[in-house]
């Protein structure tokens, strides 16, 4: 499994709960991957968050938890801390999908402002919303999809050598 | 994984224009909407995304804006919607990688809808 598809189901619970600034850090080790989510958006859910359909979000909305309960074998918690909602789960099974920058694509066409560090062995790599328009790299467009994926290249040097 | 109702899909687009509105769109014509999602992802909607955006680039197309939504089941995914002046909202389903590439050789940059892939949104249950 790709661990940045469930990046993608949490960044969008993210942004469906409000929040504007998400910082997601993902760890792979040992054929396993943790990621945290954290986020400044509200948490005001009934029940059990991980069940299937509980949301606040409307009618059919809140899958994105449950299947990432189902991908973690219930290795997973949400909790408030500082003000902030942070959402952890761990992935015995994972990797990161072939072509990282078709995985990051759609993380980062969000409407929020993502801070993404991803760890590999002890080498890590961090890319956030700011620099990509900093460098006129935000992928919904002609020219900046191509810096995106440049500048996605040249990162993935930093975890892969 | 998630249905949506239309009035979900509804305010989706409306929660998309207004995002829209807060990017730098000046000049930039055409919208592109992917419906993402588990049960997108799950059709294969990750590498429709970068098909239209990989084509996009490579056409140069300037005028158009490429952005993502929620699931659009029950209808055949990948879902993709085009919001373009003259033709106004044009719904495409079962959007693979070569479909995308279709979409933006022949609407996009053609002008000419592609009616074998059109289809008409249905409301989730």
């Amino acid at each position: 499994m790709d661990i940045l598809d469930l990046v993608r189901e949490a960044v969008e619970n993210s942004v469906e709960a409000g929040a504007s600034f998400i910082e997601v850090s993902v760890s792979m080790a040992d054929g396993g991957g943790s990621v945290a989510v954290s986020d400044d958006g509200v948490l005001s859910v009934d029940g059990d968050p991980f069940e299937r359909g509980c949301t606040t979000k409307g009618i059919g909305r809140g899958d994105g938890l449950s299947l990432i309960r189902e991908a973690s074998s219930g290795r997973c918690s949400l909790e408030r801390w500082n003000g902030r909602t942070v959402l952890r789960f761990h992935v015995d099974d994972a990797r990161l999908g072939e072509g990282l920058s078709s995985s990051l694509l759609p993380i980062f066409l969000f409407p929020a402002e993502i801070a993404l560090t991803i760890d590999m062995a002890g080498r890590s790599m961090t890319l956030r919303t700011g620099e990509l328009r900093d460098a006129d790299a935000f992928p919904d467009r002609a020219g900046a999809i191509g810096r995106f994926r440049e500048m996605v290249r040249q990162k993935e040097g930093e975890i892969y050598g | 994984m998630a249905k949506l109702s239309l009035s979900d899909l509804r305010e989706i687009r409306v929660r998309e224009e207004r995002n829209l509105k807060k990017r730098d769109i000046h000049g930039r014509s055409v919208h592109v909407v992917v419906a993402m999602g588990t049960s997108g992802i799950n059709a294969g909607a990750k590498l429709t995304l970068n098909a239209l955006a990989d084509e996009v680039e490579k056409k140069g197309l300037e005028n158009v804006i490429i952005t993502q939504t929620g699931s659009a089941a029950p209808n055949p995914e990948p879902v993709v919607e085009v919001y373009t002046p003259n033709e106004g909202l044009v719904v495409y389903g079962s959007v693979d990688k070569d479909t995308a590439v279709r979409i933006v050789d022949e609407h996009l940059a053609g002008g000419k809808v592609l009616e074998d892939k059109r289809i008409e949104l249905k409301e989730g249950e």
